[in-house]
């Protein structure tokens, strides 16, 4: 215990860290908020404005019904006074609670394994590691606590941050005409969130890890953002249909969501797309092995590699 | 048999380096630290002193050998054996955005050590005042000094000191160096490795040399400077032209300084004496000159280069 609490003493201490935690607990709200500003119910005032615009259009096009409508029958231009031109999509609420919590994964998952990351990192960067190994010279254990502290910290900061943003999403469809949310879609969304924060969480966790092995915040940042930007990419061009239901981000949205559909057209020209279903319980068995095999490796090789 | 504190058998360590060559730190070393005092870990820099050091903490895992510290296996016994222990490998080593209380209050809580141990042991390294200080801010003699604070918040039976004077102002190094003696008189037994020799030499009860990561010499101080170079003699009189004569023509080495003649190879110094006076020369002043350990290093690692060479 005692080795713990000072695991959460340092972590919490780490300036770095609660900087990032705090950047990316501030971009999920700013996303959020910009989320529903940009699904606000169209007002009175924008429907009239669009109203009269639809107007002036039939009667450009009663002028010259051609160009608007390819006929010369002005009376065609009277459909052009049913479309709203307000220019944005209002997205329904369910809609809502599907794509947020996936933004707010990315924007949390990327912070917290930085957070994870940089946490371990400065240890091997300023020696103190090698400190606490005069101390507590059980190298798992101490592996073991880091991962622990990284755990509980990311917990509780992905728990508030998505808490947060959740309810903020409930609480303002409340307030927009359409009625409240029912239940059901209340509990679709909290379960998305809790799934998100499984992910957060994993992310901060796998980047300590791998940091403890690395024994350095850039290794581990390349090799990640270097999967994920030219990893999969390059995957994706070499065999998409094979290889795209095995990727990583493909498992992890598979999680969240909790299902995804693939659709490849082959060439561009099919008819219709070969469809492959990456479903839940495979993705979430595929990334618990995935993540055991890499916290296990990572464990060993810190266990044996010399500390600086 | 002696009460071995450190006890290591063909200690090996080889690195291999990013361009795959394969780097040899340490090689076959034996070596033996006797229960009190203080021992000196002497070589020049990159003979594996600090590997040895680190392996010793098991922060660095060997490649061949073993390692026994208070008779315990090591790395395997290390939790039984680091409360015991107190280090400073290389440079000090804390979290820069710290002060350096935190540093030490975490070292503690992990330790299992009293809080109150903290202040005592800055006071010890007088840097109770800048203990709220980030440790960043500290110059290097203050970042020392933490370090050592931290090796005492253990009240350790062996200490190791790895180049603790590295970056200290002379009363820096003086106060460390009387605080090495002191815990060596109060029956903690202290390693300290530098490549500073005159610093051992005035500290240390008994050094092991090493080079390239094998053992040159090791035992008490005054043995190993006494099996070294043999003893000159300062000899002044009168007539040096005429005494420098009679003593090269006895197979002596004579060297001629402006006032003495330095003399090597007599077994006695009676016997420069009577031979002189044979001649009718009589000295004014016979001073054995005694090799320092700064002599000796030199000399016993020169000739391991000649057997290298050869």
């Amino acid at each position: 215990m005692n080795l713990l609490r000072s695991e959460l003493v340092r972590f919490a201490a780490r300036r770095a860290v609660v900087l990032l935690l705090l950047l990316g607990f501030v971009l999920a709200l700013l996303a959020v908020g910009a989320t529903l500003w940009n699904n606000r119910p169209i007002t009175d005032a924008e429907r009239a404005e669009s109203t009269a615009l639809a107007q002036q259009d039939v009667e450009a096009c009663q002028e010259n019904p051609r160009r608007y409508v390819g006929s010369n029958d002005p009376a065609r231009c009277d459909q052009l006074s049913q479309n709203l031109y307000v220019g944005r999509y209002v997205a329904p609420f369910d809609q809502l609670a599907a794509d947020l919590p996936q933004a707010i994964m990315g924007i949390l998952g990327f912070t917290a394994l930085l957070a994870g990351t940089t946490y371990v990192g400065a240890e091997f960067a300023s020696g103190a590691l090698s400190n606490t190994l005069l101390f507590w010279p059980n190298r798992l254990q101490v592996w073991l606590a880091k991962v622990v502290a990284v755990t509980v910290w990311t917990t509780l900061f992905a728990a508030v941050t998505i808490g947060l943003c959740l309810l903020a999403v409930a609480l303002v469809a409340e307030t927009r005409s359409g009625g409240d949310p029912s239940q059901a879609q209340l509990l679709r969304m909290a379960g998305r969130g809790s799934r998100v924060l499984v992910v957060v969480v994993a992310s901060a966790v796998l980047g300590a890890a791998l940091t403890t092995a690395l024994r350095a915040t850039i290794a581990t940042t390349g090799i990640v953002i270097g999967y994920l930007l030219v990893g999969e990419t390059l995957l994706r061009a070499i065999a998409a249909t094979t290889v795209e239901p095995w990727l990583l981000s493909i498992r992890v949205l598979a999680f969240v969501r909790p299902v995804v559909r693939l659709e490849d057209y082959g060439d561009g020209f099919a008819a219709e797309p070969v469809v492959q279903v990456v479903p839940f319980w495979s993705s979430v068995v595929y990334l618990a092995v995935l993540s055991l095999v890499a916290l296990t490796a990572c464990a060993m090789v810190f266990h044996r590699r010399d500390v600086p | 048999m002696p009460d071995l504190v450190i006890e290591t058998t063909g200690l090996s360590k080889t690195y291999r380096t990013t361009r795959m060559r394969h780097v040899v730190a340490v090689e076959g070393l034996d070596l033996a630290v006797e229960a009190g005092g203080v021992h000196g870990f002497l070589g020049p820099n990159g003979s594996g002193k600090t590997t040895t050091i680190r392996m010793l903490l098991g922060l660095a895992r060997p490649t061949a050998g073993t390692m026994r510290v208070f008779d315990s296996p090591v790395p395997s016994g290390l939790g039984a054996v680091m409360p015991r222990v107190g280090a400073v490998v290389e440079s000090p080593k804390f979290l820069p955005g710290f002060t350096g209380r935190r540093n030490l209050d975490l070292l503690a809580r992990v330790g299992g050590l009293s809080r109150s141990r903290v202040d005592a042991v800055l006071e010890q390294v007088d840097l109770l005042e800048r203990a709220s200080d980030r440790y960043k801010g500290y110059s290097l003699g203050m970042r020392q000094r933490l370090a050592i604070a931290a090796t005492l918040l253990k009240e350790p039976s062996l200490l190791i000191l790895d180049e603790p004077t590295n970056g200290l102002d002379p009363q820096g190094i003086r106060d460390i160096r009387q605080m090495i003696r002191s815990l060596g008189d109060s029956g903690v037994t202290v390693l300290v490795s530098s490549h500073i020799l005159a610093e051992i030499e005035q500290v240390a009860d008994s050094v092991t040399i090493v080079r390239r990561g094998r053992l040159i010499a090791t035992g008490p101080v005054t043995d190993v400077v006494g099996s070294g170079v043999t003893a000159s003699l300062r000899v002044r009189l009168a007539d040096l032209d005429a005494a420098a004569s009679v003593l090269q023509s006895s197979r002596l080495a004579v060297t001629r300084a402006s006032d003495h003649l330095m003399v090597d190879g007599a077994d006695e110094p009676a016997d420069v004496t009577r031979l002189l006076a044979e001649h009718g020369l009589y000295v004014s002043e016979l001073t054995p000159v005694r090799p320092d350990l700064e002599s000796v290093f030199l000399d016993l690692t020169r000739e391991d280069e000649q057997v290298v060479a050869s």
